[in-house]
């Protein structure tokens, strides 16, 4: 017999994060973009400041800027999305991903990942 | 000094060691899955006390997450042996391993991530909780159904993961469809949750961080998608207050658990009515910071340094 909860499984709306723009720094001991070694997680923090600053204007939904921004935060943005980004764009993108993988694994809080 | 006990992709802690970094707080980052190649030395010519990365006492130790080492061994069982014995060298260094606090004990957290664990204490607490069934019995969970109207969710005990080759699922919490009870002798009742569904205004995200409270709210209800499970897709949290009562229980439930940080998930109903579902004694919270500017970061390097 079939497990009644297997009847409620689902595919991830979010791609998997490509992590070949990000490498481990083992000298700044966190993950770092791959060439300018800056730490992964500053970016997402630039991206989300950017953000709240376009939410903090008075601006409609239909502003482009924030529109974009916006979409940049989306976890949920589909793989054609990521194409039509630039390549900074993308890198973003691909680290808020990164961030999303976060949020997945908010499903998936044990500690204990080999569990 | 710090130690802090994780893995290589565990961008929560490089959020708070880029901090720390930048403060110039010394701090030791043990990756698990790097255990292989860790400095590492435990016996009598120390008295029996752990090393680890050549410091054996820790003034505190932030416990996040484990992994273990890829290990290159081709026969399935002899790799599993070597896995469960680096899975014990964990468990045995946790245990050992001296600090004077942590953030927090990996045998509480362990504990705490029981589900059902959970409710119990919750319940002791006082918290309201959702009508809850957890049984392989099909007419009470038939029963269960109809008592709450056909307005009943499922949700997993423990994993919401499924991983396949090459691709994963997963299982959120969902509405029990009316087919799946009609149908109920069809299926096997394994391990799960069921709860009496709460109509919500909205939903909180409670950061504890040694008794200091941080509150979110997402209207996850102005999304279809996200009305029953708000993990769907990213929504953005805000800042909110919460009575003072509820407060205090967050904190109560914290200490109870003997754990110094809990990320706790409740509902507010229609009616204002507060609703304990679960916490997460190592749940995540970075995005929260990012949506709200809630100090989350700043605490947990308050916690561990003073």
């Amino acid at each position: 017999m079939r497990p009644l909860i297997l009847e409620y499984k689902e595919s991830p709306k979010n791609s998997i994060f490509d992590n070949s723009i990000i490498e481990y720094s083992d000298l700044k001991n966190l993950s770092v973009i791959k060439g300018s070694g800056d730490p992964a997680i500053n970016q997402v923090l630039m991206a989300t400041e950017t953000i709240s600053k376009a939410d903090d204007e008075p601006t409609d939904s239909d502003n482009d800027f924030s529109f974009t921004t916006r979409s940049l935060l989306d976890t949920s943005t589909e793989t054609r999305n990521l194409n039509e980004l630039s390549d900074s764009d993308q890198d973003f993108y691909s680290l808020m991903k990164l961030m999303a993988t976060e949020t997945i694994t908010e499903a998936v809080e044990p500690t204990d990942a080999d569990r | 000094m710090i130690l802090i006990i994780t893995n290589k992709q565990d961008f929560t802690a490089d959020f708070v060691i880029d901090k720390l970094n930048n403060r110039n707080i010394p701090y030791r980052r043990f990756n698990c899955e790097d255990i292989s190649r860790t400095s590492y030395s435990f016996g009598s010519f120390n008295e029996y006390e752990f090393e680890l990365h050549k410091i054996t006492t820790f003034e505190s130790i932030w416990f996040r997450r484990t992994k273990l080492p890829d290990i290159d061994i081709s026969n399935k069982s002899e790799k599993l042996y070597i896995l469960n014995e680096y899975q014990s060298l964990l468990t045995n260094l946790f245990q050992v391993v001296k600090t004077k606090k942590w953030l927090s004990n990996p045998g509480d957290v362990y504990r705490a991530e029981n589900k059902l664990y959970q409710l119990q204490v919750a319940a002791m607490l006082k918290f309201k909780i959702p009508d809850t069934i957890v049984t392989n019995n099909r007419k009470d969970i038939t029963s269960f159904y109809y008592k709450h109207k056909k307005n009943i969710v499922i949700k997993p005990l423990f994993f919401s993961r499924i991983s396949y080759p090459g691709k994963v699922n997963f299982i959120y919490t969902n509405k029990v469809k009316e087919e799946h009870i009609t149908n109920l002798k069809k299926y096997e009742l394994t391990p799960a949750i069921f709860q009496e569904y709460i109509e919500k205004e909205y939903e909180l995200r409670v950061t504890v961080v040694d008794g200091e409270v941080f509150s979110a709210k997402v209207d996850s209800q102005s999304n279809l998608i996200t009305q029953i499970d708000w993990r769907k897709e990213r929504l953005k949290f805000e800042k909110c207050t919460i009575p003072k009562e509820l407060k205090a229980k967050c904190v109560k439930l914290v200490n109870d658990l003997g754990l110094s940080f809990g990320a706790i998930d409740i509902i507010k109903n229609k009616d204002g009515d507060y609703f304990f579902l679960e916490i997460n004694p190592n749940g995540q919270w970075a995005w929260i910071e990012f949506d709200t500017g809630l100090t989350i970061s700043d605490k947990i390097i308050e916690f561990l340094t003073i």
